[in-house]
């Protein structure tokens, strides 16, 4: 029998040799070997073939054993029906292994593996085996390390076929509760991130809990650090070195992200945000997520219900988006009135007031069931339905001009924007991903998001482009980011718990596909059924850290292990800084005002509050926000002062941040 | 081991056209093809007692044998040169060894083998054969009782395959001295097959050989009855075989396996052991081990009633290393 650790040939271990029966024999794709039973071989292990002629490298794919018992009745004849009696003599035990070809050396002609040793590939062998010599240098992305007892050798993915433009996109499929999905996802970032990738933004949505909240912080830190003591009093565990030496293997730097930033939508209250990151000490980079008309508009169908917008609906909708919301010099509605820019909730608010007066009033028009062929049931219906928007995406759609928004056309290299929407319901949801995946594709098409690649991270895929289900305007910007996406440079991780739920079309475009441990009932539908029984097996038992990657280098799948990502995760984020209760608003300006400038007193904030009214004191603290002025204290001051001037009386009242109109009890659609 | 003079021989004749390569022959080995052999009967000395009685072999209990040797051989008629026949024989012969795990194991200083030309030198001169490499050639003498070779091609071929047979036991011969220098004093070698075969020179000690053959007999009447209608796990008295020159041994029939409902013959078999006073104390004892070595059984074997399987184990390990029928019937093809 070979003993594994004695026989080196070429600074290879020799684990077995290839064999050929006529029941079993070898084809071009696939061959067969034997091991002694205490061989470092198992599934996913990469071993190599090596003749005078050939040299043909494999990643074990199923394994079996057997003795020379031909029966299991000759077992039990043998120990006459007793199966604790000890035989004298053990059978042989056979190890026998099938490997798939991942490269023949030279590659023509093609040939059936031939009979010869069998080694376990090193470094060398691993990267030649992968293909990745060939673009490992220059555009490789590490995904993890193969594994084999002490070897630890870089797998790389080639960044032109992860970001673009050979092929892109990464689809990740594993049981949740692993730390599978969200941990690898966010390794691989800072592989890319730390790869010769040119200029890439990443845009992660936040679907679920606190996972992502926390990546710009480390899962431990030095004795001489802050935090050090909360980091050991909450006994947060930090990495394991083996996660240290895997970072080292892969030479990805041991770090959280350099750069994040967070963006997440008010609540209903309007002015605390809805994330769970909110803790005074670390919510400096959160930023608010408030849109307006114009945002959201073109989104109607995501945001409407659809069994509102029928053909009449959607044309009112359409003529407001094109001649009414885009009107250059203001949309005349032909009331003698002057005419109106429509660029809030607020300035559609007053356009329908204006519409419906023109034909239920007093003049020429009155009585007209018309206006510019759209029926007057059709006008109240939207009406009804868009002015109740903000009501229903309170925290995220404003009525006024106090937007909110990603930074369009200034995204930065190898920064991370998260966007929490943790806290949104599903329709909210929904329409956050569909805008914010729709300016990435615009600003990528001018070429104007201020970075050349864009990584959209989408979690929960099978809700958001299930293989079912109506076609919503969110699946088919997926499905077009999924088939257009490479040539834009925006590129799509996607991940969910079941593959097999999400379309076909998504997960067929994507070039890189990563599996965690998964599920058996999963590993059962069609879709797997190219893996080897003895992979599915692996797949349903895999660890945490270890994956299978499919990627178009190779050409079978391979078994990787990544390192826990060195980020503070969400469970130790809200421990280490627990989420604040909801502040008053005066606290939220003070806290604002004080991040921006400590000297800051409370009382010039009181002041100011009580001069002009709660509503009013917020709206001229987002002006001021958006203004962003030198001394953004004093000009909050003034901002007031100016309203507690107009508010005096005789002074309209403005419009309530984000409330609808009045609601007519004429109105037949009215809720 | 090379065949690479078997193969330069069958080029050779492909291109003599006096010379008559057999294409169609099949090979065979011991096992598919017994030579013809009388049943014989030889006398015997009951040495345990005074009459032959049936003993109860003491239940439980582990083998103490540690070493096990074996033998085994293919042969072809080859070619026919001159309407002589020449037979090709592959002989091999191991010891293995059983390691502490209960593993066989090879023992390369007791492996051997070898391939060679069987026929009689009186009928055909083997200058033009001896030219080949690793193919040793093998005279082939007259049968007993007369003084030359017969020409008929059937005598010449049971001939050869006799002296093929011959040569095995002579190579187990060897494997069975070499393992006397090599063993210590804990070691136990079970052989397959008689100890007192005329090519081995004498019984050894902590050696046994095990008979699975009952060609020969020993007893007549009464004492035959006895030995056929042994219990499982009965052995019967210790006698010493008279059989004419041959080295003296003790022995004594077992029952391996309930015969019940088969041939009398079914799982018994006779041990042979060095004709000493310690054998006979030790006779339940070495029976005990044999015992134990049933387990486990030796099929597919068919004679898996009476073969133990570390014997079975030498067996497929020295077929395993013995050209395989397809190689050379790709060679003569």
């Amino acid at each position: 029998m070979i003993d594994p650790s004695e026989k080196q040939t070429s600074e290879l271990t020799q684990v077995g040799r290839v064999v050929a029966t006529e029941q079993k024999p070898n084809t071009a794709y696939e061959f067969h070997f034997w091991t002694a039973v205490r061989s470092p071989v198992g599934i996913g292990t990469l071993v190599l073939v090596e003749t005078s002629d050939v040299t043909v490298y494999g990643v074990v794919v199923e394994g079996w054993s057997f003795t020379d018992l031909a029966s299991p009745l000759y077992d039990y004849i043998g120990l006459e029906g007793d199966p604790t009696t000890q035989p004298m003599t053990q059978r042989p035990e056979i190890r026998c292994y099938t490997a798939a070809v991942l490269r023949i050396e030279p590659e023509e002609p093609v040939q059936p593996v031939p009979v010869g040793p069998v080694y376990l590939a090193d470094d060398a062998a691993v990267t030649r085996a992968l293909r990745s010599d060939g673009y490992a240098e220059k555009t490789g992305v590490a995904v993890g390390a193969y594994q084999n007892g002490d070897i630890h050798c870089p797998v790389y993915l080639d960044a032109e076929f992860l970001l673009g433009p050979e092929a892109a996109h990464v689809n990740l499929t594993g049981v949740s509760g692993l730390a599978t999905k969200t941990s690898s996802i966010e390794f691989l970032l800072q592989s890319i991130f730390a790869s010769n990738v040119p200029e890439v933004a990443c845009v992660c949505f936040n679907v679920k809990g606190h996972d992502m909240l926390f990546l710009d912080h480390a899962s431990d830190v030095d004795s001489d650090h802050a935090l050090a003591s909360r980091y050991e009093e909450l006994e947060i565990s930090g990495l394991a070195e083996t996660d240290r030496a895997l970072y080292d293997a892969l030479k990805v730097p041991c770090q959280p992200f350099a750069n994040v930033r967070y963006f997440a939508p008010y609540k209903e209250d309007g002015y605390n945000l809805n994330t769970l990151r909110n803790n005074l000490e670390i919510s400096g980079n959160v930023a608010p997520l408030a849109w307006g008309l114009t945002d959201v508009f073109k989104f109607a169908e995501v945001v409407l219900n659809r069994d509102d917008v029928d053909a009449k609906a959607d044309a009112l909708i359409q003529f407001i988006n094109q001649q009414v919301i885009n009107a250059k010099n203001g949309f005349d509605i032909g009331d003698n009135g002057p005419s109106i820019r429509v660029q809030t909730f607020a300035d559609l608010e007053r356009w329908f007031e204006r519409v419906m007066k023109l034909m239920e009033g007093e003049g020429r028009d009155k009585g007209q069931d018309q206006y510019r062929t759209h029926h007057i049931a059709t006008i109240r219906k939207v009406h009804n339905r868009l002015s109740n928007l903000v009501t229903r995406y309170k925290g995220l759609l404003v009525g006024d001009e106090n937007r909110a928004d990603l930074p369009w056309g200034s995204f930065e290299d190898r920064t991370v924007y998260v966007i929490d929407i943790a806290g949104m319901d599903a329709q909210g949801q929904d329409l956050v991903v569909t805008r914010v995946v729709n300016e990435l594709r615009e600003h990528l098409e001018k070429k104007t998001l201020g970075v050349e690649k864009c990584i959209v991270v989408v979690d929960e895929l099978n809700k958001y482009a299930p293989s079912d289900g109506p076609e919503t305007y969110l699946k088919k910007t997926l499905l077009e980011i999924s088939e257009r996406g490479r040539y834009l440079g925006l590129v799509l991780f996607s991940a969910q718990q079941f593959r097999s739920q999400v379309h076909k079309r998504i997960v067929g475009n994507s070039g890189t596909s990563i599996y965690g441990r998964m599920d058996m009932d999963e590993l059962a539908t069609p879709g797997y059924q190219v893996l080897t029984r003895a992979e599915r097996e692996k797949l349903a038992t895999l660890s945490k850290g270890q994956l299978m990657v499919r990627h178009p280098h190779f050409s079978q799948a391979i078994f990787v292990k990544f390192p826990r990502p060195n980020v503070l995760r969400g469970a130790d984020g809200v421990r280490l800084f627990p989420t604040a209760a909801d502040m008053t608003v005066e606290e939220v300006i003070f806290q604002e005002f004080k991040r921006l400038n400590p000297a800051v007193q409370r009382n010039q904030v009181r002041e100011a509050v009580e001069q002009t009214g709660v509503e009013s004191a917020l709206e001229a603290f987002n002006r001021v926000k958006l203004g962003r002025p030198e001394d953004p204290m004093e000009a909050f001051r003034n901002t007031c002062r100016k309203r507690a001037d107009r508010q005096q009386p005789g002074a309209s009242t403005p419009h309530g941040f984000g409330a609808p109109a009045p609601v007519s009890l004429d109105d037949p659609f009215a809720d | 081991m090379s065949l690479s003079g078997l193969e330069s021989l069958i080029k050779d004749c492909k291109r003599n056209p006096t010379v008559r390569l057999l294409r169609t022959e099949s090979l065979t080995d011991e096992t598919l093809s017994l030579p013809e052999r009388e049943p014989r009967t030889h006398r015997s000395d009951i040495v345990e007692g005074s009459v032959l009685a049936s003993h109860d072999v003491p239940k439980g209990g582990r083998s103490s044998f540690t070493h096990f040797l074996d033998g085994i051989e293919r042969r072809r008629v080859l070619l026919y040169s001159d309407c002589i026949p020449v037979v090709w024989g592959y002989v091999a012969a191991c010891v293995r060894r059983r390691s502490e795990d209960q593993l066989m194991c090879p023992v390369q200083a007791l492996t051997c083998s070898e391939h060679g030309l069987y026929f009689p030198f009186e009928l055909l001169s083997p200058t033009s054969f001896k030219r080949y490499e690793g193919l040793r050639v093998h005279d082939v003498r007259p049968l007993k009782g007369s003084e030359t070779v017969s020409d008929n091609t059937f005598d010449v071929q049971r001939q050869a395959f006799n002296a093929v047979s011959n040569r095995r036991a002579e190579q187990e011969a060897d494997l069975l001295q070499s393992w006397g220098a090599f063993s210590s004093d804990r070691d136990w070698l079970l052989v397959d097959g008689a100890l007192s075969s005329s090519f081995r020179k004498g019984a050894q000690e902590r050696v046994v050989g095990v008979i699975k053959s009952h060609l020969a007999r020993y007893f007549e009447g009464d004492d035959y009855r006895l030995i056929l209608n042994l219990k499982v796990g009965q052995r019967t008295s210790v006698f010493r075989p008279r059989v004419p020159n041959l080295e003296p041994v003790y022995s004594w029939y077992l029952r391996l396996h309930d015969d019940t409902g088969r041939d009398p013959t079914f799982g018994l078999v006779r041990l042979e052991a060095c004709a000493e006073v310690g054998t006979l104390s030790m006779a339940d004892e070495i029976s005990a081990w044999l015992m134990a070595e049933r387990s486990p059984l030796s099929l597919p074997d068919a004679r898996w009633d009476r073969m133990i399987y570390p014997i079975y184990d030498c067996e497929q390990y020295l077929k395993a290393l013995a050209p395989s029928r397809a190689h050379i019937e790709a060679l003569v093809s």
